[in-house]
């Protein structure tokens, strides 16, 4: 069989008309998915962002007690700010990412570099992660668990204060410690096979004159 | 611009099955994953469609999204779709059994291990696109899609052992 009996064959065969689809059904369930994946986006959103105003609240209000001296009102700001910082830095960066979205229509060279580009972009921000979200709350907690120690000494005696004092540092180590793991699993396990997939497509169509 | 999109893309739908069914054929790996990528090439049409000018034609622009989704989509990642239905009977198209359909499952099959964007040229040549709707699918140039046809063909005649001989 030759290459054009073969491409005969195959637009002889197509048979279009017997696929029938819901066309009506079909479009309720895309707008039904297109609602549902705004909707998630959303929520996603207003969860970080009242977590973060809540947070900021409760430490806030913890920050101004009358008992507390001007280090544990510095570091407990320190922190508040910063969990409004990190809600802000996410909803700054999801929305400049929306504008850069890959546009389906575009030509299909076009579509994969702007899929690289986001994807790098996660790449960078997770990989990143302790500089813009871990680090400042971070070096807050520290002071405060160092002041809150330094007051605890002034009362009690060291073998009493020393064991305990090392609960709050190790809890907060391990927590943030975990969300940088977490993180830089997921650079591993999904957004480097991701890009090595999309490097792949783009040397795939090298090679060429770009006519876009 | 479009005046009625809803309207327009129950139209195109209807017009275009056949276009969208092969390349979900090419490109699908199970029936679910199928399924999961016609729902996700008509997710992306409709969120399409508004931009849509008009200057290339509809069947040219329809192939354009519906590789651009196939070829670009994360396989990893969870899809949008929060109902398993089917909407389009996929062994429908095999159509009548005999040598034709069985070339043709061949074909899918050969067209499905080729690289991804082989396997796009292959399937708009046999659809009858030219060089130049080719290349404003894919955004390179038309010398470029010769030389991956070229390829794609050797690849294929190759993978289709023996069938084709004049490669």
């Amino acid at each position: 069989m030759t290459f054009d009996e073969l491409k005969k064959t195959w637009q002889d065969s197509q048979t279009a008309p017997k696929l029938t689809i819901d066309s009506e059904m079909l479009l309720r369930e895309v707008k039904g998915n297109q609602d549902a994946f705004e909707s998630s986006i959303f929520w996603r959103d207003f969860r970080e962002v009242a977590v973060a105003l809540i947070m900021f609240v409760v430490i806030m209000k913890g920050a101004f007690n009358p008992e507390n001296n001007i280090w544990i009102i510095g570091s407990l700001v320190v922190v508040a700010i910063s969990m409004l910082y990190v809600a802000g830095f996410f909803i700054v960066d999801r929305h400049i990412q929306k504008r850069k979205r890959p546009r389906h229509n575009d030509p299909l060279l076009a579509c994969v570099e702007s899929s690289l580009i986001q994807v790098n972009h996660q790449i960078w921000l997770l990989k990143n992660v302790l500089w813009w979200y871990l680090l400042i709350p971070g070096i807050a907690m520290m002071v405060f668990f160092i002041v809150v120690l330094v007051d605890l000494l002034k009362v009690l005696p060291v073998s009493m204060v020393l064991p305990s004092s090392f609960v709050g540092p190790l809890i907060l180590v391990l927590i943030f410690g975990g969300i940088y793991w977490l993180n830089q699993l997921v650079v591993r396990k999904g957004l480097i096979p991701r890009k090595q997939e999309l490097e792949e497509l783009l040397k795939g169509l090298a090679n060429s004159n770009k006519i876009i | 611009m479009i005046a009625n999109p809803e309207t327009t893309f129950k139209e195109w739908l209807n017009e275009h099955a056949g276009l969208i069914f092969r390349v979900v054929r090419a490109y699908g790996d199970s029936t679910e994953d199928r399924d999961d990528l016609f729902q996700e090439i008509c997710l992306q049409l409709w969120l399409s469609i508004p931009r849509f000018e008009g200057k290339s034609k509809v069947s040219t622009w329809i192939y354009r999204v519906a590789l651009n989704t196939a070829i670009t989509r994360n396989r990893n990642e969870k899809t949008r779709r929060r109902h398993s239905k089917q909407f389009m009977e996929f062994r429908q198209q095999q159509g009548d059994a005999g040598q034709a359909s069985e070339i043709i499952e061949r074909l899918y099959d050969a067209v499905h291990k080729l690289p991804r964007v082989d396997a796009s040229v292959v399937l708009m040549h046999f659809d009858g696109l030219a060089y130049s709707e080719m290349a404003e699918i894919l955004g390179i140039s038309e010398s470029n899609v010769g030389v991956k046809l070229n390829r794609a063909k050797k690849q294929l005649a190759l993978l289709m052992g023996g069938l084709i001989d004049d490669i």
